[in-house]
């Protein structure tokens, strides 16, 4: 759970909006989903069913052994036989049943150890990271105290004095050095929460601090506690049974860790009976297993980021129809870029969904191309699958289609070569600057990072040219020693872009770089890029939700919607006569702070699921233009006056 | 204005910035008088870092003001004593959220946060009214009552909010501050919340202290505009008023940079690459003398006071008239 601490400007680490929930995720609170998740992971699967023989061992041993265990009543050192399974004893005990009742003691430690040791660790972390200042400041000394305690010899000393411990030392003992680790975890989890609004609606609404720990906080965390619990479990199991190895807990209780020591007084490999040792040391071994693999599984299912899901690749690739412009090889024309039936999908579980379908676009050199739309229509797929930048961590692969740049294809591209191009000649200025400039550089050392990257240049000539950069945006060269924190938002997205100019390239790729600003500054910056563009002569590609944000900068809109393309206009045109109703209902949808005050509608309903989109028009359904023919069959894009246009209204009949 | 529901005296909020050697102050509220009448909507506006949550915070009880007090239907909020007194006021000014993917808790379905505060706030409902309640804000915010068995993550950000509302309204509130409540969503969706909120005015009777950096939503939704620069309030008056005749120079420098397609682009002053000072350990004076076109000699040494000018309007800048 990663609170972006800029909050909104970050679509990146915010749960997406768009063609989103990548893979549907699990929230403790469905019994059901959750049942349906456990199934589908093969490592939770093969922890429940260990887990689930272990548990029958304990509960009916007496049915399951054959024999008392601690009768003494056959030969001794007996090999394996139908008899018995594992052999007996150096005193004639059957080892078989012994393990079977062995299992009890075992999982009652591990289950009492994980629960004291959980509870421990939620009541001080959670504690501690809610209630913070000198709370915290206390337990999370003690915790860390713990932490760094020498944790076995400490319970070896404690068990000498307590000799032959019973099992609720052990518990105890266990219980009460255990948490810390877990603690800590909690802590952290509890911070990240905190800055989470629902917290504070909780104190707004006049709740008291019981109940928010209680109600609010702890039901959100319940994968870290099962995770902290399963984790106790298992340090429980092995280091009782290490214990017990050692002759410190009482020798005549029926457990794995007594048979050990029974094993090694008996000397079982000079006897020639390695199984007295190997049999309970498998089971420890698969105890152990079964709690770390539910750790494990527990995990992947509460951060689907864990789960990687792979593309069917081959079924895509058939339904692909052919190019609808089928020019191969070098861009012609003066045009920068040219985007041929470009498709990018998203693996989910209910299969392939395609993010962007089929877009044709072309850029001519110093153009300003604004796309738009709402959250989830696509418009930073194709912006990332353009520079190539799909893949982890941003979901989507391209599954279809051509992205020609300076004579190549980008799509066909090896990695090696993509990183030489991808500063020099395709440079892109991303959200959120914060997070895409390095923290703990200055200024003057990411530029030359990036110079060493990507060209052979001396460190003065480095200096001179970051500078320069640095001077085109308006920022004084002094912040060359500045680190990103020491700037401004806006002048570090102004750094950003000083960064992407560092080698003039031929295009420029920005994703919202001034939805983070404040109007004043996000103005100021977007005539900084126009005149940048106008002087250097670079074509953009910028990406926004916001319309009227671009209308005095961008030569061409395009808007998308579900994915495809819906309109393409130029600027002027698309404001002043928009053809397609999604453009209208767009640009009807914001107040304006001039002329007369009319109620305004926005555009009702929301974008389709783009794993199941509507037949024909995908925007239909929420259209106030709607006709029976527009949910037939599928829109093609069709030409009036220089604009391109998905809709029945505006078909040529080609 | 009309009876008056709320309002502030000398409002200030400092936080203490900085390592333990040389702790500093930050005054992120400075002296804000302001006030709402029951039913009005206004509009508190200005970039980030101006204050204006930080008032919403005081307003919510979440943070004690440093200095000045809140008056609440003619009672001081930093009387109120024992914890009916407070719950009380609590659920006449309850409050919405900027960002909708964190103000619900996804362990819970929808029904959850409202229900718990009809049930910590109207204890005499029994359970079957409390259902009911529910059923009925869901209804007021325009959301189906079956989305009350939903988890947060299978709403829409707009949903989600139009939730956020519906947790406020189940608590019978006087006055709702809603904290950037647009801010997060879609273009094509904000209209929608917007007119949601003035609804509520018209069928409720409830109040807002709308917060939001949109110049453009303020004008369609609040009666009243107050306009925030660095912790001061700097320009209050009729929205119509002071959108059409900005008097204060930032105001008038934010007017400008509204994004509008149906305007010109005023590049008059688009070069202004200036930003809100932090006001750390201020000095006497006007924050905005740095950025500002008509700054006097006078503005650097006084801090000029929020006064009246005509019909109601008040500006804090020793030039504007």
């Amino acid at each position: 759970m990663s609170a972006s601490p800029l909050g909104a400007t970050d679509q990146l680490a915010t749960p997406p909006a768009g063609p989103a929930p990548m893979v549907a995720e699990v929230r403790p609170g469905r019994g059901g989903d959750l049942w349906r998740a456990i199934r589908r992971n093969k490592k939770a699967v093969a922890g429940v069913v260990l887990l689930v023989v272990f548990l029958v061992f304990s509960i009916f041993p007496g049915q399951i052994a054959p024999y008392d265990p601690t009768a003494e009543i056959f030969p001794p050192a007996l090999g394996v036989s139908r008899h018995h399974l594992l052999g007996t004893t150096a005193y004639g005990q059957d080892i078989f049943s012994q393990l079977v009742w062995g299992t009890r003691l075992s999982l009652v430690i591990a289950l009492a150890v994980g629960g004291l040791a959980t509870a421990l660790a939620v009541l001080v972390g959670v504690s501690a990271g809610y209630l913070g200042g000198a709370t915290d400041g206390f337990l999370s000394l003690v915790t860390d105290v713990i932490l760094v305690l020498p944790i076995f010899p400490l319970i070896i000393v404690i068990a000498a004095y307590e000799q032959n411990a019973g099992f609720l030392t052990l518990v105890v003992v266990l219980g009460v050095l255990g948490w810390s680790y877990g603690a800590r975890q909690l802590r952290a989890q509890t911070l990240s929460l905190r800055r989470r609004d629902f917290l504070e609606a909780a104190q707004v609404r006049g709740e008291r601090k019981s109940y928010v720990i209680l109600n609010e906080i702890l039901p959100t965390m319940t994968s870290l506690i099962v995770a902290t619990f399963l984790g106790a479990a298992l340090y429980a199991v092995l280091t009782a049974a290490g214990l017990q190895f050692l002759g410190l807990g009482d020798p005549n209780s029926q457990s794995w860790g007594t048979m050990l020591y029974w094993a090694q007084n008996n000397e079982a490999l000079f006897a020639g009976m390695p199984l007295w040792a190997i049999a309970p040391g498998v089971c420890i071994a698969l105890l152990g297993a079964s709690f770390a693999l539910l750790n494990y599984a527990f995990d992947e299912i509460s951060s689907p980021a864990l789960r990687v899901r792979k593309l069917e690749r081959a079924k895509l690739q058939t339904a692909r129809p052919t190019p609808a412009l089928p020019s191969p090889g070098e861009t012609s024309d003066g045009a920068v870029l040219r985007v041929e039936d470009l498709s990018v999908a998203y693996a989910t579980d209910a299969g392939p969904v395609v993010a962007v379908d089929h877009v044709d676009l072309e850029l001519a050199r110093g153009e300003f191309l604004a796309i738009v739309g709402e959250s989830g229509c696509g418009k930073s797929t194709l912006l990332y699958a353009i520079a190539r930048l799909l893949g982890s961590p941003l979901p989507g692969e391209i599954v279809g289609g051509r992205v020609q740049f300076q004579g190549k294809d980008l799509v066909l591209l090896e990695e090696k070569e993509l990183r030489r191009m991808r500063w020099r000649d395709l440079s892109v200025v991303m959200q959120s600057a914060m997070n895409a400039l390095n923290p703990v550089l200055t200024v003057s050392q990411q530029m030359e990072d990036a110079c060493r990257a990507h060209a052979n240049w001396s460190k003065a000539e480095i200096e001179v040219r970051s500078r320069e950069v640095l001077r085109l945006v308006s920022i004084d060269p002094v912040h060359l020693n500045s680190y990103p924190h020491q700037l401004s938002g806006g002048m570090r997205q102004r750094a950003m872009i000083a960064m992407a100019l560092l080698f003039t390239p031929d295009l420029v790729i920005m994703d919202e770089p001034t939805s983070a600003l404040d109007v004043v500054a996000q103005r100021s910056l977007m005539v900084q890029i126009k005149e940048l563009q106008e002087q250097l002569g670079f074509a953009v590609i910028f990406v926004t939700h916001d319309m009227s944000l671009v209308s005095h900068f961008s030569d061409r809109l395009l808007v998308m919607y579900a994915g495809q393309v819906a309109e393409l206009s130029p600027t002027k045109e698309l404001f002043d006569r928009p053809l397609h109703p999604y453009s209208q209902g767009l640009l009807g949808a914001f107040p304006s702070i001039h002329g007369p005050k009319v109620r305004l509608l926005g555009i009702p309903g929301s974008p389709p699921d783009l794993a199941h989109p509507p037949t024909g028009c995908r925007f239909a359904p929420r259209c106030p233009q709607v006709e029976p023919r527009c949910t037939a069959a599928e829109v093609p894009l069709s030409t009036v006056n220089g604009s391109l246009v998905r809709c029945v209204l505006h078909e040529t009949g080609t | 204005m009309t009876e008056e529901l709320l309002r502030t005296e000398g409002l200030t909020r400092y936080f203490r910035v900085g390592k333990l050697t040389g702790r500093q102050t930050l005054h992120a509220v400075d002296d804000v008088d302001l006030s709402i009448g029951r039913g009005e909507i206004v509009a508190l506006v200005g970039e980030s870092g101006s204050g204006k949550s930080t008032i919403a915070r005081m307003l919510a009880r979440v943070y004690t003001p440093t200095r000045g007090e809140i008056w609440f239907q003619g009672r001081p909020l930093s009387r109120l004593r024992g914890r009916k007194s407070r719950l009380s006021y609590s659920a006449d000014v309850p409050m919405v959220f900027q960002d909708p993917y964190s103000s619900l808790n996804p362990a819970y379905r929808v029904s959850h946060g409202i229900l718990r505060g009809v049930k910590l706030h109207r204890g005499d409902l029994s359970a079957k009214e409390r259902r009911a309640e529910l059923t009925r804000v869901l209804e007021a915010v325009g959301l189906t009552p079956d989305t009350r068995s939903r988890f947060p993550f299978e709403l829409s950000g707009g949903q989600r909010q139009r939730v956020g509302f519906a947790q406020a309204l189940a608590l019978r509130p006087k006055l709702i501050l809603a904290d950037e409540p647009v801010s997060m969503l879609d273009v094509s969706i904000r209209v929608g919340v917007l007119n949601l909120m003035s609804e509520l005015r018209e069928r409720e009777g409830v109040s807002f202290l709308y917060i939001t950096h949109d110049v453009a939503s303020a004008r369609y939704l609040a009666d009243r505009v107050l306009v925030m620069y660095a912790g001061h309030l700097v320009e209050e008056g009729a929205t119509e008023d002071v959108l059409q005749r900005p008097k204060h120079p930032y105001t008038q420098l934010l007017l400008s940079a509204v994004p509008d397609p149906r305007a010109e682009l005023g590049l008059a002053d688009a070069r202004d690459v200036g930003e809100p000072p932090k006001i750390v350990e201020p000095k006497p004076g006007c924050r905005f003398r740095p950025r500002c076109p008509l700054a006097i000699a006078e503005c650097a040494t006084v801090t000029p006071p929020l006064r009246e000018l005509d019909d109601g309007r008040r500006v804090a800048c020793h030039v504007a008239e």
